[in-house]
């Protein structure tokens, strides 16, 4: 840029103005190199300001919780069926395990062309939307695993297949960060009144995800109500211990356990 | 108790990266040359000595220096910069830029109490100097964003939807349309937590007039779909269903990923209504819907690991189908999941269920 491009009326904002023109048109900005926000359409201006390092929108989006993953019910079956002479039970076999299928505590990523100052501002929002304890390793892709599996047990039952499952679900936060490295705020003099002309550059934008396991619940199947069970619960979706002997509890002889109901 | 819950929020506030690693830790400045930290100093100590001997520019060298010295990773200098300027400004304008560059930082490094402090003084000055709002626009809204942010993290929502009203309440054209968008946005959310639906969703017909792009972006399902849900909070009415249904039949929003939330909210409300047919229904259509987007997408595409998790989430559903009458959907679920299954165990017992919906055993009721 020169002073040619830097015309405006006389005055003293006009005398301040061309001043910064001159300090940032004519290298005292080149020692360190920021960038030079492009003049503006009018003929007659003066660069009024200057600002840095602006962040022009960082726009967080709403947490949203996933439905409900639910894992496959498992079955531990029932470990005696049939009717033995009563008095006599045999031991129940051992609870089948449901191992953690979940890995992940919580994973991030934000990519795109923001400096790493503006990334690293934009996964602090995330997360803390998320209510994720973080500590910035320097990395913008990233999936903090668990540190133990987790396992929970189908306990076995003498008259019913008893059943389990694991169900989760994650919270998932999404934004974006837009930001400019130098502002330049113009005043164009050549109408009938001043015009403020807004010019920037080292405009970068960068987008980004968060996840984290937000709630599981293992459900272990209840029993029918009609065989002494509780009233259903309808996040089991219809599922219950099943009666091994594949009739109803009651009325009827007993197939299972001295008097037929386990 | 047979069922185990584990709720896995609140866990904790945002740690301050200040305790570990800075979060901009050996970057360079990211726009023209590296800034060398001799070279950073120099003119640091140029502004000083500016300031000291009456001369013009020592506000805007500071800043300078102190935008990258927080690009070189060093944002405790940055901020103290700030502060030698905020103490004597050259001008309103330094002032106003040096608090909005303080708040900023600070805020980056979760001293929000401090971040809140400054922008709250920048708008104090702005509030006397009212002119400056159009002259310094997108510095402004900018520092107003930031603003809502903080108020946000911290469940002052009544704060945030008054603060936003810095820049929503200008008249159009003031600020830059993006930072106008993306303030409705916070608003919206603002209005909503606080226990104000009526002024969310008047916040939402007032963006949508404004910028009716926004019902046709990428974002326009979420947005649409909580313009419905703000109608009706029960989600289950004619009205609510009718809406989503609408929305879900729009060629345009149709191809975009989030019709697949649409789909997953029609089942919602058609299963809070006792519909379960017409639920299960719906999931095998957004089932459909999403393995048709995720044809079109690449791998790399983020889109898919979202779709991915909608299918298996759906299939989890769809498999107890059967007992809402659909035995078929149950079926295509089981097949597909047994397909899915990590592990020998879990498959043995997916073929039981799906034998015993082939058999046609769905249990008596209870």
């Amino acid at each position: 840029m020169s002073m040619k491009m830097c015309r405006c009326r006389p005055g003293l904002s006009c005398l301040l103005g061309t001043l910064l023109s001159i300090l940032h048109c004519q290298g005292a900005s080149a020692q360190v190199g920021p960038c030079v926000p492009p003049r503006p359409a009018c003929r007659d201006y003066y660069l009024d300001n200057i600002d840095y390092d602006v962040i022009v929108l960082e726009t967080i989006g709403d947490v949203k919780v996933t439905p409900w993953d639910k894992g496959p019910w498992r079955t531990n079956p029932a470990y005696d069926c049939g009717l033995p002479p009563c008095g006599e039970v045999n031991p129940p076999t051992d609870p089948v395990e449901v191992s953690y299928r979940r890995e992940t505590e919580y994973c991030y990523s934000v990519g795109g062309s923001a400096s790493a100052a503006g990334k690293s501002g934009l996964l602090m929002s995330l997360l803390g939307r998320l209510d994720v304890q973080f500590e910035f390793n320097g990395e913008f892709t990233y999936c903090q695993r668990r540190s133990e599996e987790v396992t929970w047990s189908i306990p076995s039952n003498q008259c019913f297949h008893n059943k389990g499952r694991l169900n989760f679900r994650n919270a998932k936060v999404s934004g974006t960060i837009i930001e400019a490295a130098v502002v330049y705020y113009y005043v164009c003099v050549d109408g009938p009144t001043d015009e403020h002309v807004t010019t920037t550059c080292g405009e970068r934008e960068s987008s980004g995800d968060a996840d984290r396991l937000w709630e599981e619940v293992f459900q272990l199947a209840y029993r029918r109500p009609s065989c002494g069970g509780p009233p259903p619960n309808p996040e089991h979706d219809g599922v219950f211990m099943e009666y091994c002997c594949r009739t109803e509890c009651t009325p009827g002889p007993p197939c299972c356990g001295c008097n037929g109901g386990g | 108790m047979t069922t185990v819950s584990i709720v896995l929020c609140c866990m904790g506030l945002i740690g301050s990266p200040a305790a570990g690693p800075s979060p901009v830790a050996d970057q360079r400045t990211d726009v023209g040359q590296p800034a060398d930290i001799q070279s950073l100093h120099a003119a640091l100590a140029e502004a000083r000595r500016r300031r000291q001997t009456g001369q013009s520019g020592h506000g805007d060298l500071a800043r300078r220096a102190a935008w990258q010295f927080y690009q070189a990773g060093h944002p405790l200098i940055a901020i103290e910069v700030l502060g030698e300027v905020i103490a004597n400004p050259e001008s309103t304008f330094d002032l106003i830029s040096a608090l909005r560059m303080q708040g900023q930082y600070l805020r980056r490094l979760g001293r929000a109490a401090e971040a809140i402090e400054a922008f709250e003084r920048l708008f104090a000055i702005v509030d006397q100097h009212p002119e400056l709002v159009p002259q310094y626009a997108l510095s402004y809204a900018s520092a107003v964003e930031q603003y809502v942010l903080l108020l946000d993290a911290q469940q002052r929502y009544a704060d945030a939807a008054v603060a936003a009203e810095r820049v929503l309440g200008a008249e159009p054209g003031t600020f830059d349309d993006r930072q106008v968008k993306s303030l409705f946005t916070a608003s919206i959310r603002a209005l909503e937590r606080s226990g104000d639906p009526a002024g969310a969703l008047a916040k939402v017909e007032q963006l949508l007039e404004r910028f009716p792009e926004c019902g046709r972006d990428e974002r326009a399902c979420d947005l649409l779909a909580l313009r419905a849900r703000l109608r009706d909070p029960s989600r289950s009415t004619d009205g609510y269903i009718a809406e989503l249904r609408a929305i879900w039949a729009d060629p345009e929003l149709g191809a975009r990923p989030g019709i697949v939330e649409i789909g997953r909210l029609i089942a919602d409300a058609y299963r809070a209504r006792g519909l379960l047919e017409a639920a299960v229904q719906q999931d095998a259509l957004t089932y459909a819907r999403a393995t048709a987007l995720l044809a079109g997408l690449d791998d790399a595409d983020p889109g898919v690991a979202l779709l991915e998790e909608s299918q298996r989430s759906l299939l989890g559903e769809m498999a107890s189908a059967h007992r809402a009458g659909r035995p078929d959907i149950a079926e295509f679920a089981l097949l597909r999941l047994i397909e899915r299954a990590p592990t020998a165990a879990e498959r043995a017992d997916l073929e039981v269920q799906l034998q015993a919906v082939r058999d046609g055993a769905t249990p008596p009721p209870p």
